[in-house]
């Protein structure tokens, strides 16, 4: 047995195992390259065995035949290797190539077989490795420059695609192929150089080739290949370190401590085993791990790395940081360049990006997968992680347009893991290449995919958790905010809390009354038998709000009271209706007070047209008269109180809404007076205008502003003595219009002044003086003032006479100026 | 027209002279002496020297109004008391006979009626005589 024997049934045994590995995936799955590969096999395992033959041969002739075989298994070996590289390349072949190929191998076979001595001229026993070594013929030229000409041939094919491949995939599968042949152009060079001849280079380079093919062939991603001697190199060196220790200690037992007897030897052999198996390998696991690490980042402890991220599911509620932290830890702990999480956005179904890693400029907030994408809807189908190699391989995702290509590409996705809960995929966990190259293994997708889970479940947690925080956040911004009081009691009717509007509505504040029977805050009323309190105690339904009247802060207040049970106490919905109750007080108040002005004339003309039917003569035909004048008087009167009345409710439901517009007062002033004249004439009374020439317009309503001066003027003309005289004026100070209106009649008492603007108010000088009146005149005038901007001013003496001063803000154009600016304005124009 | 057997003395206390002025038309004609109050404290300083038999009190009037007035009243004297008034709800009526009022018109009244009530005051269905009148004397 020798040296070369060994390497010879190694190669066997490789050849062997691959050649079981390919049969394993099975004869129906093959395609082209897959069977040229297998026969490859077939062909390096004859010529392996016959190189077997080689070194066990012990006489010429034997080892002869052998190096036939070994010639021939050669030659188809080569041919096989250019179809195979072909099909692997997809390049067609010509048939004249074909032919010549085989052509070329017959001939060479043929000589071979026919003239083994052209092949191989001599052999010669070699004592130092116990094979024959052989001296190539003359015509070993022929078939080697052909089959040189070939794995040339084959490099240059291989070359020239790995040049024009942009895929990262593909170049380094070409690269495999392209390891692997100069491996074999190694090996073959070294069979040039005798000295080299003794060592078994060919041997290894082509069982290197045939295990690089495997991999470029069966395996879908590839580690690159400098990646992959890089780590052979580096990992040699404590297996190195190990054996030169090995054999210094022997040596050092053998020359020092003059070991020289076998026995000796073997035992210091075993002890050193021993020492080795216990020391010196933990030792260069660990040093190997600490390799792992430093240079190649993928040793990594999933057993930890789960157990801390399942903690951290199980501990943190918030959304943004959970995905960042199990993200974080991910990436340090399986050392890989990015990784992202993509959640599913509630509305769209989209799957949104929510916290990533490893981007240098970070991914843009938009990028998202649409829930309609293929991969998407991969995921839900498999229920299992994806890579991205298979979403380039898989025929599935052969109909993805470019742009869906891109969306994960701008991830830089390796493997899409699901997030499931209950078959519903609420997010994607996206993670980025490794940084040692390696593809996921199979056990890694499994721990990962267990991470998924738990991150599943804590994303579902967190989202609950946020959805119910906002959800909290929502109920208490609305209890805050609304205008409703809102108390809650324990189950012993005590104030438990109560919102800002409760707090505004029974006037006192939440800290005083924490704690305390409700009872004693509002009064032992509203745990009475007939309170609302009471029905919801005894039946434990809600009660619909109702009217109460609670003691607040020693105050009455009125209020709705609605009552829900909860589970633990009660609810008390307040709305304060105090202010609600006061209007509709004043507003029965003026329906009475109206009621009771138009009864009033009312009783007046039923008395009279009585007393004119039944006790006045017929004859006495000055009373008739003087009764009729009443009647006329007072329906005046009603007639007067109808029109204010209606005024009044137009002014009041339109309040704010009347259009504006420049308005000359003055031309108001004039129209009015000019109704009053008749009136002024009866009751004897004159009136004098002052009005300057030019005066500037108001912003305001004609009919208002007409409302407003005719009854300051009828009042002033009412309240003159017979023969008096009323003076208007309207003058211009400053940014106002005042308006005068002055008569020297019975004038007004103090105590009158602070009531005169209120509804229905006369004033006990005119009822006394038996003028009559609506009580609503000056109110009218009021309300059309203040919808003006401007006040109204008395200015009153018992007796000698009242002055009301309007004043009226200007929109600072005299009527002219307005008058040209409405001129400049330009037509309105309209585009079709 | 009925004629009263003598002349029963009824005031009538109304801010509004052309009222005052009716029933003093329409019960003069009827042989009753009217008096005239324009409120409140006009009435209870009229009420001193001279106590009227049946009060026609108006019920909104400026400042002391009728119900007020009919309390005061109430204080020193238990004569008839008739409100006039231009409200008529139902707690208007009550709060008047609360503040111890006998009977109540609504204006607008007729004069008719006005008659009719204060002479029911004067006159009760049982009685045969002139000088059972339900009102109690002056003091």
């Amino acid at each position: 047995m020798n040296i070369a024997a060994l390497v010879s049934l190694t190669g066997l045994a490789c050849y062997g195992w691959l050649t079981v590995l390919v049969l394993r995936y099975g004869w129906r799955r093959m395609e082209e390259v897959h069977r040229l590969f297998l026969a490859y096999l077939v062909l390096m395992a004859i010529w392996q065995g016959a190189a077997l033959g080689v070194s066990l041969a012990h006489t010429e002739d034997a080892t002869r035949t052998w190096y036939t075989v070994m010639s021939i298994a050669l030659f188809s070996q080569f041919l096989i290797y250019g179809a195979l590289v072909r099909a692997f390349l997809n390049v067609r072949t010509a048939k004249w190539i074909i032919r010549l190929g085989w052509a070329v191998w017959a001939t060479s076979s043929f000589i071979a077989l026919a003239n083994p001595q052209a092949l191989i001229a001599k052999l010669t026993w070699s004592a130092q490795s116990e094979i024959y070594i052989p001296e190539f013929g003359t015509l070993a030229l022929f078939p080697g420059v052909f089959y040189l000409a070939v794995l040339i041939d084959c490099g240059v094919l291989l070359y020239r695609k790995y040049g024009t491949t942009d895929t990262a995939m593909e170049r380094s599968r070409l690269r495999y192929l392209l390891a692997g042949l100069a491996a074999v152009l190694i090996g073959i060079v070294s069979q040039l150089f005798p000295l080299l001849r003794v060592y078994p280079i060919d041997v290894v380079a082509n069982i290197i080739n045939a295990g690089l093919i495997a991999y470029a062939i069966f395996r879908y991603q590839l580690p690159s290949v400098t990646l992959v001697i890089r780590k052979g190199l580096l990992y040699s060196i404590p297996t190195l370190a190990l054996s030169a220790g090995y054999f210094l200690t022997i040596s050092l037992a053998i020359n020092l401590l003059h070991v020289s007897l076998g026995g000796q030897v073997f035992l210091l052999s075993m002890l050193l085993a021993v020492g080795a198996a216990l020391v010196a390998e933990p030792a260069r696991c660990r040093l190997q791990r600490v390799v792992d690490r430093l240079f190649f980042r993928e040793s990594y402890n999933s057993d930890a790395m789960l157990q801390r991220l399942s903690r951290t599911t199980a501990t943190i509620l918030d959304l943004d940081r959970l995905t960042e932290m199990i993200l974080d830890d991910i990436q340090k702990t399986m050392h890989l360049s990015s990784g992202s999480f993509l959640i599913k956005q509630s509305p769209t179904g989209d799957y949104v990006v929510r916290a990533q890693t490893g981007f240098h400029n970070g991914l843009e907030d938009h990028w998202r997968l649409s829930s309609d994408h293929p991969i998407v809807a991969w995921l839900i189908r498999e229920q299992a992680s994806l890579a991205a190699y298979e979403v380039d391989l898989n025929p599935e995702f052969k109909a993805l347009w470019t742009r869906e290509r891109e969306e994960p590409g701008a991830l830089d996705v390796a493997l899409f893991v699901p997030l499931l809960i209950r078959n519903d995929l609420i997010g994607i966990l996206c993670l980025g290449p490794k940084l040692s190259e390696l593809p996921y293994a199979a056990n890694e997708q499994l721990v990962l995919s267990t991470l998924a889970n738990q991150t599943a479940v804590a994303i579902e947690n967190a989202s609950l958790f946020s959805e119910s925080v906002t959800e909290k956040k929502r109920t208490s911004t609305i209890i805050e905010q609304t205008s409703a009081g809102i108390i809650l009691l324990d189950s012993n009717l005590r104030v438990a809390s109560l919102n800002p509007a409760a707090e505004a509505i029974i006037g006192l504040r939440a800290a005083q009354i924490q704690g305390k029977p409700l009872s004693s805050v509002l009064g032992p009323g509203i745990t009475g038998r007939d309170s609302s309190l009471w029905q919801a105690v005894a039946t434990g339904q809600r009660v619909a709000p109702r009217e109460e009247t609670l003691v607040c802060n020693d105050r009455l207040c009125d209020v709705l009271l609605g009552i829900a049970p909860l589970k633990d106490g009660y609810l008390l919905s307040l709305a304060d209706i105090t202010q609600v109750k006061a209007a509709d007080r004043f507003k029965s108040d003026i329906v009475s007070n109206v009621s009771h002005e138009f009864r009033t004339p009312l009783a007046i003309i039923k008395a009279y047209a009585e007393l004119l039917i039944d006790e006045v003569d017929a004859d006495d035909v000055a009373l008739r008269r003087e009764f009729l004048s009443v009647i006329d008087s007072e329906t005046n009167r009603l007639a007067d109180l109808v029109s204010n009345l209606l005024d009044l409710a137009r002014l009041e439901a339109r309040r704010g809404v009347e259009e504006m517009a420049p308005v000359a007062m003055t031309k108001i002033v004039d129209e009015v007076i000019a109704e009053a004249r008749f009136e002024a004439a009866t009751r004897e009374v004159t009136i004098d205008t002052e009005m300057a020439a030019a005066l500037p317009t108001v912003m305001g309503n004609k009919s208002l502003l007409a409302i407003m001066f005719r009854n300051l003027l009828g009042n002033a003309i009412k309240f003159s003595r017979p023969g008096g005289r009323v003076e208007v004026s309207v003058e211009h100070a400053g940014s106002s219009l005042l308006i005068k209106v002055t008569d020297h009649g019975i004038g007004i008492s103090e105590a009158d002044l602070p009531h005169l603007f209120e509804r229905f108010y006369r004033s006990t000088t005119a009822q006394e003086a038996g003028i009559r009146g609506t009580g609503i005149g000056l109110v009218l005038v009021k309300q059309a003032v203040e919808a003006h901007h401007g006040s109204i001013n008395v200015d009153s003496h018992l007796g000698s006479g009242t002055c009301f001063t309007v004043t009226l803000p200007t929109n600072g154009a005299t009527p002219e100026a307005a008058a040209h600016i409405v001129e400049l304005l330009p037509e309105p124009e309209f585009a079709l | 027209m009925d004629q009263v057997p003598r002349p029963w003395i009824v005031m009538i206390v109304d801010d509004d002279a052309l009222i005052r002025r009716a029933v003093t038309i329409y019960l003069g004609n009827r042989n009753y002496e009217v008096m005239g109050a324009v409120n409140g404290s006009d009435c209870l300083a009229k009420l001193s020297p001279k106590m009227p038999d049946v009060i026609l009190l108006d019920v909104m009037m400026p400042g002391m109004d009728g119900r007020e007035t009919c309390r005061r009243i109430r204080e020193f004297s238990e004569v008839p008391i008739i409100l006039l008034t231009a409200r008529a709800q139902e707690t208007d009526r009550a709060q008047g006979i609360a503040a111890g009022a006998n009977g109540y018109i609504t204006k607008p009244m007729s004069l008719k009626e006005v008659e009719v009530r204060v002479r029911a005051f004067l006159e009760p269905p049982a009685s045969n005589g002139s000088t059972d009148t339900p009102a109690s004397t002056p003091p």
